[in-house]
């Protein structure tokens, strides 16, 4: 054995500074977990109140929507204009800059703290938009805030506490620990890092087990357990492979084309956008009869445990509502709104692949969906085998994902957060150079 | 570039065939012997046979082999995951030829026949991988190092049903980059291995995963963390022993290395019949809780010497296998204590599948594989983080103690000290 290590090993256990600052990253890795668990309460009670509105009083969203949006870009334009869209971009953006000063404003508590609050208000408001990305957000502020008590080494603070922070946040916001971690590796940092592992393994676990004590355990959209064998799936993969990669890589596409080509317009008259984008969600929320508010974790419930999807155009109102949220420039992300367009576009599918049962179909399609848009296809199949406790479904599942993957690449060729993350960068640097020119 | 991305994820579709194909007919020769000549024609019996062939069959097996092994040119002897580590890590471009695998395949079958306890996970990945090699020449030379790492994880997948996890393995253990398009290909590959395997064996290709696998009370964690210590000390054991063993017998000639690995063996199997061959048999009886709590401890511990002890003496069979093992005895074990107590706790089959998960983690460096095999292997998604807990744990005593290298990586510098 080799003898070095057992010295080193020994000089870390003593030493006070070593100590301190585990202690530290242990007690954020905390603090992660009870924010994740409050922002998971806060927004569920959110959605459940606005679609309670938009049921007692059908129009009420028209007034609602447009005078929330423009409040919330209000607010976000005068104090924290690095508080819009996801989160994830902005969180992968840090990976990559240098300017210390930059990483701070963005990554500040401040930001991170008024993102969680208006991700509520937003959603009580109408907005389709997803609370995982600003968890995200506000998981890395915190980890990459430790760095300012403690002293980390450089390469740590840097790249592995940005990282550290997102898998926590993404775990904990939705009790999937290996998804959250998968996630940070594949979809933000691009390549798998053995030295990275060690310390996001570390943060993901304190803070699940802070998020699991404080609300007990559960699966996000319980068992879907159909038995069913994988070899009469395979006509439902091929549909559900190409139809949800289809639909996902389009989502994708029009975010990243619309956010470029509305980028110029949303800056110059950024309150009659939101107005215009709010009356927009409230139109789209009528026509679907409610079923487009909030994050959509209802409906993608419903359509996996009971097959209940609602209207045939729910599933395109929904991706057309997360669109327009995100596009409007508040906070909040896409991903747990792309789950129930996912799953609700699987209800419809369902019909065209006769013997295979609707909840199996939604959950396939589901996968894909979600991989059309993200696409990271480890961290999609392992996402949904986290989220949902099924036992037959394995292959089936991936090869979905792979397909939809494939097809996706041909719609959207760069994917989606890494094309955000850029024009976050570049859109940052414009405004930086108007600010220099003015003063 | 496009219908270049197609027709390479039809090859690692194919080589995913070619592996899993190899890979079972692998599977099916060391069967269709053990089913022949043991004692009532069952897989994996050699509780079942007289006490003075308990100790022949390695024995004798080991000279012989290591009588053969000698004929062999030198070149040929290389065989196992390190040797494919070697070739993906080592040399830009992998070169697995067919010769070695030839030896691979008949060698590693002959050594787990006799009773060598060792497993065939390990010849599976270097099977496997020389089967994607093999498409890769072929057809598309230039991405023969994709289908090659695509062969790996379809050898895995093939063994576990892990999809995944194959693919996981090969970035973690074989140490492959991860970019995405380099690695549509060796998950398509990876996912055909699984359906091949899936359609020769069922869900459940090596072992079966008991029912009750969910965990009692949120304190258990702090046991499971434990657990993973412990295991984590064991790993650390094993590489160590392993390694000096390489180290003390590197000028020793086959012969009397596979002898002498068989004689421990035997020796071992005197008491603890159970240790001989893979054992997968008994890690059945441990997951179901089959097996009495005091047994399990000198399981444990026959298993961990007799297989260090072959993989540093040479004998051509893999390790991932005995892990399993080993860390699913410890567990088992910690659950029926637990058990015991009669406090509101999970099952001895939840702390073994732990366990057995941790062990392979500690003892490959291979966290996030692991943790893919587990969720895969269990379909369970409550048990990933009891589970995730114990390999940490189990990841950071062995880091403390051995820095970050896998046992892999020790055995790797021992062959080269040997060019």
């Amino acid at each position: 054995m080799p003898r070095k290590q057992w010295r080193r090993s020994a000089r870390q256990f003593r030493s006070k500074q070593v100590w301190w600052v585990r202690l530290l990253f242990w007690s954020g890795a905390v603090l992660i977990g009870v924010v994740a668990t409050l922002l998971a309460v806060a927004s569920e009670y959110a959605s459940s109140l606005v679609l309670h509105v938009a049921r007692t009083w059908p129009l009420a969203p028209l007034v609602l929507t447009p005078a929330g949006l423009i409040v919330i870009a209000w607010l976000t334009r005068r104090f924290f204009p690095a508080a819009e869209g996801s989160g994830i971009p902005q969180a992968m953006a840090m990976l990559e800059v240098s300017d210390e000063a930059r990483r701070k404003e963005i990554l500040g508590l401040g930001t991170g703290l008024f993102k969680g609050l208006m991700i509520v208000v937003g959603i009580a408001c109408g907005a389709s938009i997803g609370r995982e990305g600003p968890t995200v957000h506000i998981a890395t502020a915190i980890s990459y805030s430790l760095s300012r008590i403690g002293r980390f080494d450089r390469y740590l603070r840097r790249r592995r506490l940005i990282l550290a922070g997102a898998a926590a946040g993404l775990s904990a916001a939705f009790n999937t620990p290996l998804a959250g971690v998968v996630f940070a590796i594949e979809e933000m940092s691009r390549s798998f890092e053995a030295r990275t592992s060690g310390i996001v393994l570390i943060a993901v676990i304190v803070a699940g087990m802070t998020a699991l004590s404080l609300q007990g355990s559960y699966s996000y959209f319980g068992t879907v357990n159909v038995p069913v064998e994988p070899i009469d799936t395979i006509g439902a993969v091929l549909i559900c492979g190409s139809v949800g990669g289809l639909f996902g890589g389009l989502f994708s596409t029009l975010l990243i084309q619309g956010g470029s080509s509305l980028d110029g317009l949303r800056r110059s008259h950024p309150y009659a956008f939101a107005a215009g984008c709010g009356l927009l969600l409230a139109g789209i929320g009528l026509l679907s009869e409610g079923a487009t508010y909030g994050t959509g974790y209802e409906q993608a419930k419903l359509a996996l445990s009971h097959g209940e999807g609602g209207d045939p155009y729910t599933p395109v109102l929904k991706l057309l509502a997360t669109l327009v949220s995100y596009l409007s420039g508040i906070p909040g992300g896409i991903f747990a709104p792309s789950l129930s367009a996912g799953a609700t576009l699987g209800v419809e599918l369902a019909p065209f692949l006769g013997s295979v049962p609707v909840a199996v179909v939604a959950l396939l399609t589901m996968a894909g969906y979600f991989s059309g848009v993200v696409q990271a296809p480890v961290t999609s199949m392992v996402i949904i085998m986290e989220m949902t406790d099924d036992q037959h479904l394995l292959l089936p599942l991936m090869a979905t994902v792979l397909l939809a993957q494939w097809v996706s690449r041909h719609v959207c060729p760069r994917p989606i957060y890494l094309a955000l993350a850029d024009s976050f960068l570049k859109g940052e640097g414009k405004q930086r150079n108007r600010r220099a020119e003015r003063s | 570039m496009r219908t270049e991305l197609i027709r390479l994820t039809f090859l690692g579709a194919v080589s995913g065939l070619a592996s899993g194909v190899v890979v079972l007919a692998f599977r099916w020769l060391i069967e269709t012997a053990q089913v022949g000549f043991l004692p009532g024609g069952i897989l994996g019996n050699y509780e079942g046979l007289p006490r003075w062939a308990i100790l022949v069959l390695p024995v004798s097996g080991g000279l012989v082999l290591g009588l053969i092994f000698e004929r062999l040119p030198q070149h040929l002897r290389a065989v196992g995951i390190v040797h494919v580590i070697q070739q993906l890590r080592h040399t830009g471009r992998p070169d697995l030829p067919l010769g070695n695998a030839v030896v691979q395949f008949f060698a590693g079958s002959f050594a787990i026949i006799c009773g060598q306890s060792v497993d065939r996970e390990g010849p599976g990945v270097h099977l496997g991988a020389a089967a994607g090699t093999q498409v890769g020449r072929r057809v598309e030379d230039a991405e023969t190092f994709t289908l090659t790492a695509g062969g790996a994880a379809a050898a895995i997948a093939a063994a576990f049903n892990t999809p995944l996890a194959g693919v996981v393995f090969v970035i973690e253990v074989l140490g492959v980059r991860y970019r995405v398009d380099r690695f549509i290909p060796i998950i398509t590959a990876s996912v055909t291995g699984a359906i091949v395997s899936r359609a020769a064996y069922g869900a459940t290709p090596s072992f079966v995963i008991g029912s009750d696998l969910s965990m009692g009370s949120l304190h258990e964690l702090w046991l499971l963390a434990l657990l993973g210590f412990v295991i984590g000390l064991l790993a650390v054991v094993f590489t160590s022993l392993t390694e000096r063993t390489g180290a003390l017998t590197r000028e020793w000639r086959p012969s009397l290395a596979f002898t002498s690995a068989g004689l421990m063996t035997g020796l071992i199997g005197q008491v603890y019949p159970q240790i001989l061959g893979i054992s997968y048999d008994t890690l059945d009886g441990i997951l179901d809780a089959h097996l009495a709590g005091g047994i399990l401890g000198g399981l444990m511990l026959g298993k961990l010497v007799a297989t260090s002890v072959a993989i540093g003496l040479r004998v051509p069979g893999g390790l991932i296998g005995p892990s399993l093992v080993i860390g699913g005895a410890l567990g088992g074990l910690l659950g029926s204590y637990v058990q015991d107590l009669g406090l509101d706790t999970g099952s001895e089959s939840f702390y073994a599948t732990i366990g057995m998960i941790a062990m392979m983690s500690a003892l490959l460096r291979a966290p996030l594989a692991a943790m893919m095999a587990l969720l895969e292997m269990t379909a369970r998604p409550s048990i990933i983080f009891p589970g995730m807990t114990a390999v940490v744990c189990a990841d950071l005593a062995a880091r403390q103690m051995l820095g970050r290298e896998s046992v892999f990586e020790h055995l790797r510098r021992l062959t080269r000290a040997d060019d």
